[in-house]
């Protein structure tokens, strides 16, 4: 369903409004000599539905109007746009408004100001005629992606004088650049060949690409995050089976490593029961050693003493008895009344009176009481040294006794640093465990990627196949097949030089072929003038015929802007068929009527047929479609209208 | 010439004391003179105190009078060494004892240099002996035994040469 053209409103710089109104569907007719503005309206309906330039000719139209307005319609639905004349000279307006509603009256010109940006209106149009979400993906080459708009909806809504009867341009604006890439990009979509389930089909599966895309590139820093991780896998559980946390067989490649490393993260250490200080046992041994080594450092130093002053006294007292021995000899003499200051053997008296028997018997006396002295000292120091060495005895077992204890002790103490120490070396691992997995992702897994990105990939293929655009070139194939047989048919009712052949678009060319046994004819190597503008009408005729049966979203007119051009001399005033001179001209006159006509009967409603023409038929039909004549003093703009420059 | 008695060192004094010596002598001369001898000479007396008075020498002194006492002073050249030194160091001595010996009538002179044993001779009985250190009976013994064996070696020049003594 798309909209129709209720009337064109143009507004006076006096602020009178000329309104144009239209039928709603079906023929409608401007008959009118040259120059009274009857071109004017394709290119006021243009801009008033968004185009961006204002292509009005120059002259009274730009100087007179204030506003140019279109009253378009759709079901019950009815919108007021109007733009403001940019004025002579310009070529681009920008002030627009829009009105959505009933229209009961059209809005004064005072109250006509911009409302709405020129980009706003266009979308609104485009919404308007019913054209949705849309994207033409080029398959190949550099194009980007074309949404459809309403600017390429209007492609084939719209023949002006020049391209209607053209050879060359079969379609409208099909001579500007970009443009002929531009419609044969929509038309498929325009024709009905992509439907509208087709755009979110597009819209999905390019979601559906991003977020694969996002995914791979996701799974790539993992598997090389992985892969730089390695070592650090490896020495972490090198280490853990060192500790014996780990059991040998576990290997750092292993597909459940990361889930290996979490539960080690938990492991329970053991309670550090209850860990005996050795150290002060050790110390209090240490220094018992010590004391007892000094003891009998000293014992044995006080040993040596008193044994060297026995042995003295010993050597003392066998010094002694020696001398006392000798002494002794005394004894054995009878007679020992001697003088021994005078020699006995010559009488002369001794310098020295030599040893007399009485001194070596006091001397044998000291020297005996000297004995007596030792003797009795003797026993005391050999006590002594006995309880001395008693005492080393004692001391010496002692000493082994306190060195076994410290031995123990140092040998347990180092026992249970070592476990003290693995425990610690297990609290450290698993500190380090934790801040390795911190840094690396612990948030999911290679493998749960992979998957979402099978899962991805499939959903990505079945739309894919959804999409299958040999679908769509089938369809267009069948649409534009049905339309060629329509164009066939109503080429039957125009004497055309090659009716009866069939008839097809060339989309590729964007041109009408006829097929004949001759071989493929394309337009533009058809034969004489007349002709073409049966083939132009004749091949609109069918695509909008087309476009109603499948409701599609193009708007529901169609205007031909001066199709008997080449039929009426140029200086014609009057627009009876009589005016023509040759009979196969009024003929074929009659006979593009009698098409549209026809046409418009059969297309289904609302489908509105605006012709601007020279020609004024006879018939009734002919005068029945007639909204506007435009002879004598009729024309687009009222004369009394003031141009701009009389406003000043 | 010796000092005075109190002016001696003890040890000296008191192991070479004149008792002592002059008992010696007489066991000496009395072994000496046993067989056929009225005394033995001084210089004898003399060389026979240095050397069983001088432990080591003592020691050497052969088990048995029989042998030669050439050869023996030939096989223990080493006692030569000092023999002249300890001589002289006794002789004062040895003259003290003499003059004791003889004051004590356990001497008397039977010739011009010949000592033989007096009235009271200064003799070990075998009971005084056992009371004396080891030492003292040994000193006794190698004395008696020294008197034995210079008294068949030869006459006084032929022993003192052997012994390396000038008379």
């Amino acid at each position: 369903m798309s909209f129709s053209i209720k009337a064109i409103v143009i507004y006076g710089r006096n602020g009178e409004i000329r309104t144009i109104t239209f039928k709603q569907s079906g023929l409608s007719i401007i008959t009118g000599k040259s120059k009274t503005g009857k071109s004017a309206i394709i290119d006021i309906i243009d801009y008033c539905l968004g185009r961006e330039s204002f292509n009005v000719a120059e002259g009274i139209i730009r100087q007179k109007v204030a506003w140019f307005a279109l009253h378009i319609v759709k079901k019950d639905e009815e919108v007021f746009i109007a733009r403001k004349n940019p004025g002579p000279g310009a070529s681009t307006g920008s002030e627009a408004f829009l009105h959505r509603g009933r229209v009961e009256a059209y809005p004064a010109l005072g109250t006509l100001e911009k409302n709405i940006t020129v980009d706003a209106l266009q979308q609104f149009v485009t919404q308007f005629a019913g054209i949705v979400e849309n994207e033409h993906r080029p398959e190949f080459g550099t194009r980007r992606p074309l949404s459809a708009n309403i600017s390429h909806a209007l492609f084939i809504c719209f023949q002006k004088q020049n391209t209607i009867a053209s050879q060359d341009q079969l379609f409208h604006r099909m001579n500007e650049d970009f443009l002929p890439q531009a419609m044969k990009d929509t038309l498929p979509y325009f024709l009905g060949a992509v439907d509208e389930e087709h755009f979110l089909l597009l819209n999905d599966y390019d979601e559906l690409a991003r977020l694969l895309r996002i995914k791979e590139m996701a799974a790539a820093r993992t598997i090389s995050t992985v892969g730089v991780s390695r070592t650090r896998i490896t020495r972490l559980i090198n280490d853990a089976k060192r500790l014996g946390m780990l059991t040998q067989d576990i290997q750092p490649d292993q597909d459940d490593i990361i889930d290996r490393l979490r539960q080690l993260s938990k492991y329970e250490l053991d309670n550090p029961e209850y860990v005996p200080d050795f150290g002060e046992t050790i110390s209090a041994l240490s220094n018992q050693e010590i004391s007892i080594q000094k003891s009998l450092g000293q014992l044995n130093h006080d040993i040596r003493a008193a044994r060297e002053f026995l042995s003295d006294q010993t050597e003392f007292s066998r010094e002694a008895s020696e001398q006392a021995s000798r002494l002794k000899a005394m004894g054995l003499y009878k007679s020992t009344d001697h003088n021994p200051a005078v020699c006995p053997i010559c009488e002369s008296t001794l310098v020295n009176p030599g040893a007399a028997a009485q001194d070596i018997n006091d001397a044998l006396g000291a020297v005996q009481l000297h004995l007596k002295e030792v003797h009795k000292e003797s026993p005391h120091i050999q006590e002594y040294i006995a309880t001395i060495e008693s005492r080393i005895l004692d001391q010496t077992e002692r000493l082994k006794v306190v060195q076994n204890e410290l031995r123990h002790a140092i040998s347990e103490d180092e026992r249970v640093r070592a476990i003290q120490n693995q425990l610690i070396e297990r609290a450290r691992l698993m500190g380090r465990i934790g801040a390795f997995l911190d840094i690396f992702e612990p948030t999911f897994e290679a493998d749960d990627i992979g998957e979402e990105i099978a899962s991805i990939r499939d959903r990505l293929e079945a739309i894919r196949s959804r999409i299958n655009s040999d679908d769509i070139a089938a369809r267009m194939e069948a649409a534009l097949n049905l339309i060629g047989k329509k164009m066939t048919e109503y080429s039957a009712m125009l004497d055309l030089e090659h009716s009866g052949s069939a008839l097809r678009l060339d989309l590729r060319r964007l041109t009408v072929v006829a097929d004949t046994e001759d071989g493929p004819i394309p337009l533009f190597r058809m034969g004489s003038g007349e002709n073409w503008v049966g083939y132009h009408v004749l091949t609109h005729l069918s695509l909008h015929w087309w476009l109603r049966k499948r409701n599609r979203p193009v708007p529901a007119f169609l205007v031909f802007d001066q199709p008997t051009q080449a039929y009426y001399p140029s200086d014609i005033v009057d627009g009876d068929l009589d005016q023509i001179e040759r009979d196969e001209d009024r003929k074929a006159v009659q006979s593009l009527f009698e098409l549209m006509k026809n046409a418009c009967e059969e297309i289904g409603p609302p489908f509105q047929l605006i012709v601007l023409d020279h020609a004024h038929l006879r018939n009734s039909w002919f005068e029945g479609a007639i909204v506007e004549e435009w002879r004598g003093e009729g024309a687009l703009i009222p004369d009394n209208w003031p141009s701009i420059s009389a406003i000043g | 010439m010796l000092e005075r008695w109190d002016r001696r060192p003890p040890e000296e004094a008191y192991l070479f004391n004149a008792a002592f010596c002059g008992a010696l002598s007489c066991e000496f001369i009395k072994a000496f003179a046993a067989k056929d001898k009225v005394g033995a000479p001084i210089t004898l007396l003399l060389l026979a105190l240095s050397i069983s008075l001088h432990g080591k020498t003592r020691e050497r002194l052969p088990k048995s009078t029989a042998a030669s006492l050439y050869q023996w002073v030939q096989s223990n050249e080493d006692i030569l060494i000092g023999l002249a030194q300890r001589t002289s160091a006794l002789r004062p001595y040895v003259l003290e004892a003499i003059r004791f010996g003889v004051g004590t009538k356990a001497l008397r002179f039977v010739g011009g240099q010949t000592l033989g044993l007096g009235e009271k001779p200064a003799l070990y009985t075998a009971g005084k002996i056992r009371t004396e250190t080891n030492e003292t009976k040994r000193v006794v013994d190698q004395t008696r035994m020294t008197g034995r064996w210079f008294s068949k070696s030869g006459e006084e020049p032929f022993i003192l040469s052997a012994f390396g003594v000038k008379p």
